[in-house]
């Protein structure tokens, strides 16, 4: 039997309880928060030293997260320099390091996370795609933001507060397309490119490029990030007789596969492809296919001596130092991206001005250091300039530099 | 075109192990192992581990038991507890996506999540060329390795007195029961069995591509959409249903943007639940009890 | 307010509104669905395009975006359900696929990279800015909440509740249970439209990634672990999902570890409550178990008992003068299921004011004839008439608004809800079960359910279970809840009461009561079905005994003469030439 009123009671008196129960979640989380961001509101002065905050939106979580580690692993590397070489007795920088999950709208919030609660002047960021979902947040609350990942076209010009440290795939492209055809004769020259924000930016330019140079442009066919399955596309591909297919992924292990599944359908055209394309599984599983593949890179040699930049050599003894290995291009480019804030915030310390976004931004724009990349400044559209290009080739399955390329 | 077929055919042999896999310890278990997913992924992985001391071979087939023995691990500890309270299908479902998140983690955690390559034992030989047809020699592999696993496993399973059981736990758990046959046994044996049969496409996908841990997803899609299409209970109306729904996304995707394929997919699985919703060759009654359980009304 | 909490709280309305709208799927009306993103999602596109391209004022265009997502969610749900209720967990599939393609495929919408600088709203002219945002959040989440609660609490709520348990009875006593589903996909449609307009008008940006099936499945997980089958429950996994990164960043653990930190902890969180606690953390357990449960208490919005009322008076009609009182009858039924022949040419008369008793050995048909009378099964052949009238073609919702309750054998009790609730779901013509009608709160309509209390506890009454009104369905005997609807089947207005095997499975007492319940039934003119093996019931209550052999119906008489009938002696009852017998239920009583 029953009594109904005392399980009512009980009824009530549950549901009371969850009310404390939520508002205890709530207390811890903003106790979290609190003690989370109290270390971390915009800078401090102490002893003539500024501490100057800034963030670093990388993928901390998530299928990237691997990439993500590079990033910070350079991040943490070139800091140690900075603060130690230019910064010294005059200021500090102060990485916050931000989830972005290389996913746009994580990135925003992350975003909008940093600039209200930290009060950071500036962000690093990666990653083409949520690199440009910030972009209009940096606009809006004037913040700069280096991309040091992203190499997409439409990141040129997003916004006057966005900074692109590494040469986008428009330059990339070129200085290949240009030695490409020049060395190698290409008549006809098709795209198989990955369907998103990289993928599309490479196919809005690539036709204009190549008529550039006197080959063709035959066609473009794309492919879905998550497909396994190439033959298809290759297919069509091969159906407009190219002699050079140029591959525009994202994904490092796309490649590899693509190469290998070419191969097995009888299709072997030259292979050419920029940076994204420069990684162990391109070898490793396309084997023998590979061989004789172009792609490039940003270089940290110099064209004009042969010799690695003395920036990227201080780079790499520390990262060597630090972390025992020699440093991954990943990681390499986000210490570019760390030089150019670093060279930035001393220029307006020097001068006596308060490291905010609307100063970093005149500082930046106006800028011409000596980085991992080389001698480097902006253009109007806020694409680096200046960055040579390492043409590499695959011979006997091992990418080998066989020219460096001024810009 | 005929690139086009052969790519099918690999996928369909790829997707079929998945699937067959995923059918079987759904028929016996009634359990929708979400985590299948990332279980058989598992092979991959560990086998990439232990492939430097063994050599590839044996380091497949030291995954492919690492695969089977997770498997077996989820079934005692997670759902045969939950079973033993009475807990609903629907419950068993999400506890499984809890798993699939969970063991996903874990791999991240260990492994990383940067794409892993597994040397391709097959890499540098040249491609064949056969009546017309182009193709690699892992493809022939790959055809091969799954026709003689599912050969092999059907053998078993409609020849042997472990098999027998399993088919009769899948037609009615209670007759089984009053024959004698363990349920809890048939359910561990199914989940393992389920799992080793799908291990080796985890491998094979390695070989093709690389190792990441997502890598399933996509597989158990398509190889739950092929026991809808196939009909539910039978394993010749899975295999039915994977070459359908590949067959038909392959094509597709050479006329259509790739975005497309996956609702491609989808569209297909409907169409045949209002045209035929027993499944192209099974009983109507296993089919809308299978969905049936899905929809946490069983 | 800093913006950063301005963030959290805006987040957590946000995602209160979608679990909310998987709260009243899942958890009220028991559907499975997976389309919650891309709902959520095409709220947030329409406020965005509509932002962009219309710019009007907030209020239209939330407006815009819960009714384009209701008209999705309707428009996309009615085919999978009106074919048959499973077949809803695949077309949401397809829903959430196809419109995660449109989403990142059209151009109009962006494409990949999704839509950006989306103008801040304005309502009456005053500009909303992302940092004052939370005031308009936390506004229309309490609105809209305040509505739901309502909503889900009529009468309405109460019927979806009966569908989750067991729609097949809600079919039995005459209600439309594709109607009332298609309104719940709606409103749970419309929450999650209305999220996706909150989400849009703040982030000022959307691109397809933050609608995908991962995020569906992401969203069912927190509410389930908050608890589905309470609203609350919702508002629990929403501040989960907002406070637990938040939490997470205070702890540091190697980087690999720590990069997939969050997949540990909500696979493992999922996987431990769905094992030790599947309600969630506010769930109704008793509601989510659907069946008879260890835990008392009453169901969620449990409904007053009060006192019955003054005996209500059955719908029988009267008996017009010289008119066969006919009740329902079946002239030569054929049925066949593929090749098996389960009726030939049966027929069956039930008559008001009698007890007709239907015997016969399993498979001789009796459920079949049953299932037909009840509009269940559509005959072959023959034809089915309700006073005269033809009837042969209609379908069970439609016989139970005539008259016709059924009795199943199973006692489909509604297990969540309370032996009152489940008597007031089977009256009819109750306003507020229409979901348009569910904010009509006048007294007027206040008044008629609190007679509707009062006339569903004479029902209770009649069958001797008052006391145990507030008691959950799921918790009483057997017997009682074969008692139980039987109430609710007069409460929907029976004429004829179909009584499918009462006795089975039923303690002697219990048998005892229900002799009495059926006694008193056919003295008040009801006609009375009894499908029975029970010999010593049949004799005791029935006017007239049917015996059914081979599905054809071959004797019928008063009950002395056809169970003393050697044929069917010999046949049913396993009476064999010294007199012994191995039918069920002789000698008892």
């Amino acid at each position: 039997m029953t009594r109904p009123v005392r399980a009512s009671r009980r009824n009530v008196r549950r549901r009371l309880l969850a009310v404390p129960a939520v508002a205890a979640v709530i207390v811890a989380a903003a106790a979290g928060c609190a003690s989370g961001s109290s270390g971390s509101s915009g800078g401090s002065q102490a002893s003539g030293v500024q501490s100057i905050n800034f963030g670093a939106l990388l993928a901390q979580t998530g299928p990237s997260a691997t990439t993500g580690k590079l990033s910070q692993q350079g991040i943490a590397a070139e800091v140690a320099i900075v603060n130690s070489t230019i910064g010294a007795g005059k200021f500090k920088l102060n990485p916050i390091y931000t989830d972005n999950q290389a996913t746009d709208s994580v990135a925003v919030s992350a975003m909008n996370q940093l600039v209200s609660v930290n009060h950071v002047p500036a962000t690093l960021s990666i990653y083409s795609g949520p690199t440009l979902a910030i972009a209009p947040v940096a606009t809006r609350d004037q913040v700069v933001v280096i991309n040091h990942g992203g190499e997409s076209p439409q990141l040129a010009g997003a916004s006057p507060y966005l900074f692109n440290a590494i040469p986008i795939v428009t330059d990339q492209t070129k200085s290949l397309i240009e030695y490409a055809v020049s060395h190698n004769h290409y008549k006809r020259i098709a795209l198989y490119y990955e369907d998103n924000a990289t993928g599309q930016g490479i196919a809005a330019i690539l036709p204009s490029i190549v008529a550039a140079t006197g080959a063709q442009f035959v066609g473009a066919v794309s492919f879905e990030t998550t497909d396994t399955n190439y033959r298809s596309g290759l297919a069509k591909i091969e159906a407009m007789h190219p002699d050079a297919v140029f591959i525009g992924n994202l994904s490092v292990d796309v490649p590899g596969a693509i190469l290998s599944q070419a191969k097995a359908i009888g299709f072997n055209p030259a292979w050419l492809g920029y940076s994204a394309i420069i990684a162990d599984s391109t070898t490793k599983v396309g084997g023998s296919e590979a061989n004789g593949l172009l792609a490039d890179e940003p270089a940290d040699v110099d064209p004009q001596t042969g010799q690695q930049y003395p920036a990227a050599a201080a780079f790499a003894k520390e990262f060597q130092q630090l972390y025992h290995t020699t440093p991954p291009h990943q990681a390499e480019w986000a210490g570019v991206a760390v030089q150019l804030l670093g060279s930035a915030v001393l220029q307006l310390v020097n001068a006596h001005k308060p490291v905010t976004g609307p100063n970093l931004q005149a500082a930046l724009s106006k800028i011409s250091v000596d980085t991992n990349l080389g001698h480097i400044s902006f253009t109007s559209k806020n694409t680096v300039n200046g960055v040579p290009e390492s043409i590499q080739e695959v011979k006997d399955g091992q990418f080998v530099t066989v020219s460096t390329v001024g810009q | 075109m005929q690139a086009t077929f052969i790519g099918g055919l690999v996928s369909v042999a790829t997707y079929a192990l998945v699937a067959v896999g995923f059918s079987l310890i759904f028929s016996v278990t009634k359990a929708f192992h979400f985590a299948h997913a990332v279980v058989y992924v598992l092979a991959g992985y560990v086998a990439y581990s232990v492939v430097a001391p063994l050599g590839v071979w044996a380091a497949s087939v030291v995954g492919v038991a690492a695969a089977a023995a997770t498997a077996a691990v989820i079934e005692l500890v997670v759902y045969a507890r939950m079973r033993r309270r009475r807990a609903s299908h629907f419950t068993i479902l999400i506890a499984s996506l809890g798993l699939q998140y969970l063991i996903l983690g874990v791999v991240g955690a260990i492994w990383g999540t940067y794409p892993l390559v597994l040397a391709n034992p097959f890499v540098n030989l040249a491609p064949v060329h056969l009546g017309g047809f182009t193709f690699a020699w892992l493809d022939v592999f790959t055809v091969a390795l799954a026709a003689v696993l599912l050969a092999v496993f059907l053998a078993w399973l409609y020849g042997t007195r472990a098999g027998s059981a399993l088919l009769a736990v899948a037609e009615n758990p209670a007759m089984a029961e009053a024959l004698g046959i363990s349920l809890p046994r048939a359910r561990l044996t199914a989940m393992v069995v389920g799992t080793a049969l799908s291990a080796p496409a985890a491998i094979l996908g390695g070989f093709y591509q690389s190792l990441s841990p997502g890598m399933g997803a996509t597989p158990l899609f398509i190889g739950f959409a092929a026991v809808l299409v196939g009909g539910a209970g039978s394993i010749a109306a899975t295999l039915l249903g994977v070459t359908v729904l590949e067959f038909v996304s392959a094509f597709a995707g050479y006329w259509l943007p790739g975005q497309w394929s996956l609702a491609i997919t989808f569209g297909v699985v409907l169409a045949f639940m209002l045209w035929r919703p027993r499944g192209l060759l099974s009983s109507r009654r296993r089919a809308t009890a299978f969905v049936g359980q899905l929809a946490g009304a069983a | 307010m800093t913006p950063y909490f301005t963030q959290l709280l805006v987040f957590a309305c946000v995602y209160a509104l979608v679990a909310a709208s998987v709260s009243i799927t899942m958890g009220s009306a028991g559907l499975f669905t997976v389309s919650q993103a891309a709902l959520y999602g095409v709220g947030a596109y329409t406020a965005a395009l509509v932002e962009i391209h219309l710019g009007l004022d907030f209020l239209l265009v939330m407006l815009s975006s819960i009714a384009v997502a209701v008209a999705i969610s309707v428009v996309t749900a009615f085919p999978a359900l009106r074919l048959k209720a499973e077949y809803l967990v695949v077309g949401s599939l397809a829903l959430q696929l196809v419109a995660s393609a449109v989403f990142s495929q059209s151009s109009a919408l962006g494409g990949a990279d999704g839509l950006v600088n989306i103008p801040v709203p304005s309502v009456f002219g005053l500009a909303i800015e992302p940092n004052d945002f939370w005031i308009a959040a936390l506004v229309v989440t309490a609105v809209a909440y305040a509505l739901l609660y309502v909503v889900t609490g009529s009468p309405w709520g109460r019927l979806v509740r009966a569908i989750r348990d067991d729609e097949v009875a809600v079919a039995a006593i005459g209600k439309n249970v594709v109607t009332a589903k298609v309104s719940v996909i709606a409103i749970a449609g419309g929450a999650a439209g209305l999220a996706g307009a909150l989400y849009a008008c703040y982030v000022l940006y959307i691109s397809p990634d933050d609608f995908s099936l991962q995020i569906s499945v992401g969203f069912l997980a927190v509410a389930l672990i908050g608890g589905a089958t309470r609203l609350e429950g919702s508002i629990v996994g929403a501040v989960l999902l907002v406070a637990l990164p938040q939490l997470l960043r205070l702890v540091t653990l190697p980087p690999n570890v720590q990069g997939q930190l969050q997949e540990l902890i909500y696979g493992g969180f999922l996987v431990l409550f769905m094992m030790f606690r599947p309600q969630g953390i506010v769930g109704d357990w008793t509601a989510w178990r659907r069946a008879r449960s260890a835990a008392p208490g009453p169901a969620l919005g449990g409904v007053a008992a009060r006192a019955p009322g003054p005996v209500v008076q059955l719908a029988v009609p009267a008996q017009a003068a010289g008119e066969a009182d006919e009740g329902v009858v079946a002239r030569d039924v054929s049925v066949s299921f593929g090749g098996l022949k389960a009726l030939r040419g049966a027929s069956l008369s039930v008559p008001l004011g009698t007890v007709t008793a239907l015997i016969g050995a399993n498979g001789a048909g009796k459920t079949t004839l049953v299932d037909v009378l009840t509009g269940f099964v559509r005959p072959d052949e023959g034809q089915v008439s309700w006073h005269g009238r033809d009837v042969t073609a209609l379908g069970p919702q439609a016989m139970a608004r005539l008259g016709m309750a059924r009795v199943f054998q199973e006692a489909r009790v509604f297990s969540g809800l309370t032996a009152l609730e489940n008597v007031l779901v089977g009256l009819p013509k109750q306003r507020r079960e229409h979901v348009s009608l569910t904010l009509d709160l006048r007294p007027r309509v206040r008044r008629a359910e609190r007679d509707a209390v009062a006339t569903a506890m004479s029902f209770l009454d009649r069958v001797g279970l008052a006391e145990h009104a507030s008691a959950t369905a799921g918790q009483l005997s057997y017997g009682q809840q074969k008692l139980l609807c039987i109430a609710r089947g007069l409460a929907s207005g029976a004429q004829v009461l179909v009584l499918d095997e009462p006795s089975a499975g039923v303690s002697p007492v219990a048998i005892g009561r229900l002799q009495k319940t059926i006694d008193s039934l056919a003295a008040d003119g009801l006609g009375i079905l009894l499908v029975e093996h029970n010999i010593a019931l049949v004799r005791n209550c029935a006017g007239v005994v049917a015996f059914m052999s081979q599905g054809r119906v071959t004797m019928t008489g008063p009950p002395d003469e056809v169970l003393a009938d050697e044929n069917m002696g010999r046949e049913y009852l396993g009476v064999g030439r010294h007199g012994s017998s191995t039918a069920e239920g002789v000698g008892d009583e």
